[in-house]
């Protein structure tokens, strides 16, 4: 049939398969070069496992419909992919925050990383102090006592 | 820090990535955080970085400063969604200023300043001695652009990356008295014996470099 819209089968790292349509692949600047490289109907991403490969879909699939249905671009689905966006992400962990970030970077979707790293941006900003971030982001200081205390009176006055 | 707080469970971002996060945070945060590790420091005071953040912030909304008595602002003009303000409460800048990327140096009897309104930094640095008196040129005051009739200019050194001012004393004849630079990492002026570049004299004062 002329009109069926044409599948493309993504494998993940760990072999979970996704079937999904070529515009939803296009979404990727990475994806769609494959794609048009290599006609093949499946193509192996063995850099992203099934688990965030199934957000990556997920996500790409909304924002495919989303343009496609709203064609004149109205207020009101522009909207609704923003509330989309924040419930998408609300109750996502941070691990597999990086993940997305990772495999945004990779993928190449530009308003995948932009949402993800806003949202750790986001996180950062409403930590109080460094303690806090570093709890928060399970990193572990590499300063000495002495020079953090160095860094902190240097910046300092940004702390007011 | 103890043996005992290094979280069972660390999660790790490539620094490429975290730059992505790093300059999607407002100014303050960039300024404070940059005590969280090493790591972060190292990006958040890298050119590139800095670099990026100032393509980015260049495409923001323009900044307009304006300086004064502090008494005048309080029923002036706060922004808007086109313009932000920012108020500089001093009398300085009625005097002649330079500026470069959003830097403002106002070199003032004394002193050169060099203000960031983004931050609120301030540096002063001092003016150090004027030329010998009887070699200018007094047949016009209003020839005084800057203290102690030097030329100055102020701009960033494409290659060390730093901002730096220069300025100049001229004899009578237009021959070149004095040259000297001041890089604002260093804050201590440099003679420069000759010049090492051919000037032509357009203005009043030397441009950007």
């Amino acid at each position: 049939m002329e009109n069926e819209k044409k599948m493309i089968t993504l494998k993940s790292s760990d072999d979970v398969t996704f079937e999904v349509e070529e515009a939803v692949v296009l979404e990727s600047q990475f994806l769609s070069h494959l794609v048009q490289d290599c006609p093949a109907p499946e193509h192996k991403i063995k850099e992203v496992t099934g688990k965030i490969l199934s957000k990556v879909v997920e996500y790409c699939e909304k924002h495919v419909v989303v343009v496609v249905d709203g064609g004149d671009s109205s207020s009101s689905s522009g909207d609704d992919l923003k509330k989309w966006d924040d419930k998408f992400i609300k109750e996502m962990d941070l691990s597999t925050v990086y993940d997305l970030i990772a495999a945004a970077n990779y993928l190449n979707i530009q308003a995948l990383l932009d949402l993800m790293c806003q949202r750790v941006a986001d996180v950062i900003t409403a930590c109080k102090d460094h303690k806090e971030i570093r709890e928060t982001l399970g990193i572990v200081s590499d300063y000495t006592a002495e020079e953090e205390a160095e860094v902190l009176k240097e910046n300092e006055w940004a702390f007011d | 820090m103890a043996e005992e707080d290094i979280n069972p469970n660390p999660v790790y971002l490539v620094p490429e990535l975290l730059e992505e996060i790093f300059l999607r945070l407002p100014l303050k945060s960039i300024l404070k955080f940059k005590t969280v590790s090493k790591q972060w420091r190292s990006i958040l005071e890298s050119r590139r970085f800095m670099e990026r953040r100032h393509m980015m912030t260049a495409q923001e909304k323009p900044k307009i400063m304006a300086a004064g008595d502090r008494k005048r602002f309080s029923w002036s003009f706060q922004g808007d969604q086109e313009v932000e303000m920012v108020y500089l409460h001093c009398d300085l800048a009625s005097r002649p200023s330079l500026s470069c990327d959003g830097l403002v140096c106002i070199p003032v009897p004394g002193w050169v300043n060099v203000f960031n309104p983004s931050t609120g930094e301030f540096i002063r640095f001092p003016s150090g001695p004027d030329p010998v008196k009887a070699d200018i040129d007094f047949l016009a005051p209003l020839f005084e652009v800057f203290p102690g009739f030097w030329r100055m200019g102020f701009g960033r050194d494409s290659v060390t990356w730093s901002y730096k001012i220069v300025r100049m004393c001229f004899t009578n004849g237009w021959n070149i008295l004095r040259c000297e630079i001041l890089d604002v990492n260093i804050g201590r002026w440099c003679i420069l014996s000759p010049p090492p570049y051919e000037f032509i004299l357009t203005s009043a004062w030397c441009g950007c470099f």
